[in-house]
């Protein structure tokens, strides 16, 4: 490429006036950004009651409704027992919440209402890949029932 | 199960094979401890691809998971006998 300026002394002509710095893809601005999908863990502490532990997941549920996120999926599996103490506790009531987002600042104002709220022991937010949206899908339908799930594979494995 | 690409006599050694690959799984799923127990000792330690035969990208995809469910104490970070 030869620059503007070295044209318009060979030629001995006047070019129309160039940006000193062009941007590479201006339409980028335009474009929208394309939804992920996420999937949030957390766990809530096991001293609160039931009523309160939905309300927090109701909390959280709404924080992400307001921000435009479109909620795929709540599960509440209730109290469950941890493989290793968090906070001298053995057990904490399981959430997980799934959703679907094009502002990924969200992930950030979720995050930071999580370490403020006490009774959250433990999160963690992943984004989900085209297998796994898939996946979870098939997850809700059921299909991987225990006994359904473990038969083929086991069977598989063994060929 | 965990061990059976693990030659047990030389004699008659089978080929490895990577079971995600045969059965055409694609996404490992962090939530089911069941089946990732198939994939850590009794130690909890995420076993060799040596001994599971997986192939390099379904090796790193179980790690990510077993690490997954560490974090949200659906497996332990240590134990000492899980099975």
């Amino acid at each position: 490429m030869i620059l503007p300026v070295f044209t318009e002394l060979i030629l001995g002509i006047r070019l129309p006036d160039y940006e000193p710095f062009p941007t590479f893809a201006p339409h980028f601005k335009t474009i929208v950004k394309p939804m992920k999908n996420y999937e949030t863990v957390f766990i809530l502490n096991p001293v609160l009651s039931e009523d309160q532990a939905k309300d927090t997941v109701e909390k959280f549920v709404k924080l992400l409704t307001k921000a435009k996120a479109n909620v795929i999926n709540v599960e509440k599996w209730g109290l469950k027992k941890m493989a290793y103490a968090i906070q001298n506790k053995s057990t904490g009531f399981y959430n997980l919440i799934e959703f679907a987002t094009a502002d990924s600042t969200l992930i950030n104002t979720l995050e930071t209402e999580y370490r403020r709220d006490e009774s959250v022991m433990r999160f963690m937010t992943i984004v989900l890949d085209k297998h796994s949206i898939l996946y979870n899908e098939r997850r809700r339908k059921g299909e991987f029932n225990r006994t359904k799930k473990q038969a083929p594979r086991k069977e598989a494995a063994e060929v | 199960m965990t061990l059976m690409n693990e030659p047990v006599k030389r004699a008659e050694v089978k080929p490895k094979y990577c079971r995600f690959k045969k059965n055409g799984i694609k996404y490992i799923d962090y939530k089911d401890p069941d089946f990732l127990l198939k994939f850590i000792n009794e130690q909890g330690k995420i076993l060799p691809r040596r001994l599971t035969g997986n192939s390099w990208k379904y090796q790193n995809k179980i790690a990510q998971a077993v690490k997954r469910a560490r974090h949200v104490a659906i497996l332990p970070y240590l134990a000492d006998q899980m099975k």
